[in-house]
């Protein structure tokens, strides 16, 4: 498990935004899979348990600890010249905006865009129903492309790929 | 695909280094967790016999010759007798019947009057046929399948509002918690709304307006008296009015509670062969497991979604890569505590249109 400890870093910090919460939630996870190691000897079947804790407990951290998704973020950028530059500016303003999601939304996102589970197995990672991912995805979506648009203009924010009909599994 | 999207969260992901995970607190945290949830188990059926007094004897299974009569039963039952139910789209199939609703089904939970469904922000309540928009909710909502009331949070308002479907009466509720973003109404047992709040958790009594505080805990759900909730270690069962008999058990994933609160359902992994998810079923009372043996494969999702009766609970069960796979999502039904389990609704994924459809199961889980 030790060694799939990057992949699962990596998904927690795209849900809690921070490098040290995401290290505490996979600590976390981690834990509660140890406590359920008598039963675990399978690797597929501990890494699809831990995975499940990470969902489960960033939900409830942000539910129990009232963190409102305002928590600090780097600093917006000023505004660019050049393809590139502005390209990058869009990026750290979509980072932003996805921080500021909702934990539900923005846990939905990352299930289903980084680590690429269909609406049903995204659903049973977060314990909702399908129709609840849906919702979830779509209005993150929704979200992201206003902000986008807000902080960078509509027509950056259209440049943007930020298509909803096809994430539908 | 949103590739911009997709972009963005592989390159933050992999632009970050993260320390290796400190396995000796892990180890040293793990240990002392699993001995506070032995202690706790057996300190909580010793809290139940001085409770009981002689009434301890009741737990056991009734003697077969001893010429005693049987005791009484701890946990009357119900009278709750769902038939398997799951929802595509606008269409609610209930046993062999179907029904055909104005909106698309997002979630639905019933009662013993018809059900309330969300589709969008809007709740509409369904009863002998005839539909109406009840409310408005960006939160969750939760039904009471013993009886008729139905609970929501109108977070734009910071308010819990109840549905009596016997009347059609909507009433507010007053809440000793804070309802904003991360609010939820969780249960509805016995007319008192159970509710987490920003702040904290809490009960009301739909027709005194008692309320009650349950504390720092994310209520997953009540029934009869008895809750499962995430408290600050883990996922913890046990009577409402009495928190130092609650047990802590090892589900990580949210489960669902029988309509007696004798039992919690919820996916859980097991040692077989070959190992994988499964649903383990949990005595509220002592927190002995007991897995229920339905047809799922290694990396199968599987979870509970619902009671039909106090012996009888649902599982769904979700190939891994169903599109792949070639098998069907499967809805079974189990008997409890035998845990010999059988195929109810199969092959939902066929119905016509229904391949890029929400599925749902309502009574917990996927409800």
């Amino acid at each position: 498990m030790a060694a799939r400890s990057g992949s699962l870093h990596r998904a927690a910090y795209l849900m809690v935004g921070d490098v040290g919460l995401a290290q505490d939630l996979v600590q976390e996870a981690l834990t509660k899979t140890y406590v359920a190691w008598p039963r675990l000897r399978d690797p597929h079947n501990a890494e699809a348990y831990t995975r499940k804790a990470i969902t489960t407990t960033a939900i409830s951290w942000f539910r129990r600890k009232g963190w409102n998704n305002e928590r600090a973020t780097e600093r917006l950028p000023e505004g660019s010249t050049g393809d590139h530059a502005a390209r990058v500016d869009q990026q750290q303003v979509l980072w932003t905006a996805l921080q500021e999601l909702p934990v539900r939304q923005r846990t939905a996102i990352v299930l289903r865009y980084y680590e690429d589970l269909t609406e049903a197995q995204t659903a049973a990672a977060m314990d909702c129903a399908v129709g609840t991912v849906k919702s979830q995805v779509s209005a993150g979506i929704a979200k992201l492309r206003d902000r986008l648009a807000d902080r960078v203009g509509d027509d950056a924010a259209r440049s943007f790929d930020l298509q909803t009909q096809a994430v539908t599994r | 695909m949103t590739d911009d999207l997709m972009d963005l969260l592989h390159q933050r992901a992999g632009a970050e280094t993260f320390a290796q995970p400190d396995l000796a607190t892990i180890v040293a945290v793990g240990n002392r967790r699993a001995r506070r949830r032995r202690v706790g188990a057996t300190a909580g059926v010793a809290a139940l016999a001085v409770a009981v007094g002689v009434g301890l004897v009741t737990l056991l299974p009734a003697g077969d010759d001893d010429g005693a009569p049987a005791p009484a039963d701890p946990f009357p039952t119900r009278t709750r007798a769902f038939e398997p139910m799951a929802t595509v789209g606008t269409r609610v199939f209930v046993g062999e019947r179907m029904i055909r609703v104005e909106g698309w089904i997002d979630d639905l939970e019933r009662t013993r009057a018809g059900f309330v469904y969300r589709t969008g922000d809007d709740l509409r309540s369904y009863v002998d046929g005839t539909e109406s928009v009840v409310g408005t909710t960006t939160g969750s909502f939760a039904g009471d399948e013993d009886g008729y009331l139905v609970a929501w949070t109108d977070v734009a308002g910071g308010q819990v509002l109840v549905l009596d479907q016997r009347t059609g009466d909507v009433v507010r509720l007053d809440v000793p918690v804070t309802v904003g973003a991360g609010a939820g109404v969780e249960a509805v047992d016995g007319g008192t709304v159970y509710v987490t709040g920003d702040d904290g958790s809490a009960s009301v009594d739909v027709a005194g307006g008692e309320t009650g505080d349950l504390g720092d805990i994310d209520l997953l759900d009540v029934e009869d008296g008895v809750l499962a909730a995430w408290d600050q270690t883990g996922t913890v069962l046990g009577p409402v009015e009495d928190p130092a008999r609650r047990v802590e058990v090892d589900a990580v994933d949210q489960g669902t509670l029988s309509p007696d609160g004798r039992w919690y359902a919820a996916a859980d992994v097991f040692e077989s062969n070959p190992p994988n998810l499964g649903v383990g079923v949990v005595d509220t009372a002592t927190g002995d497991e007991v897995r229920l043996d339905v047809d799922a494969r290694q990396r199968d999702l599987v979870d509970a979604t619902g009671w039909i009766d106090a012996d009888t609970v649902t599982v769904a069960v979700v190939p891994w890569n169903e599109e792949r796979s070639g098998r069907p999502e499967q809805l079974f039904s189990c008997d409890v505590p035998s845990g010999a389990c059988t195929l109810v609704i199969a092959d939902h994924g066929a119905l016509p249109g229904n391949r890029q459809t929400g599925k749902t199961y309502p009574g917990g889980g996927w409800s």
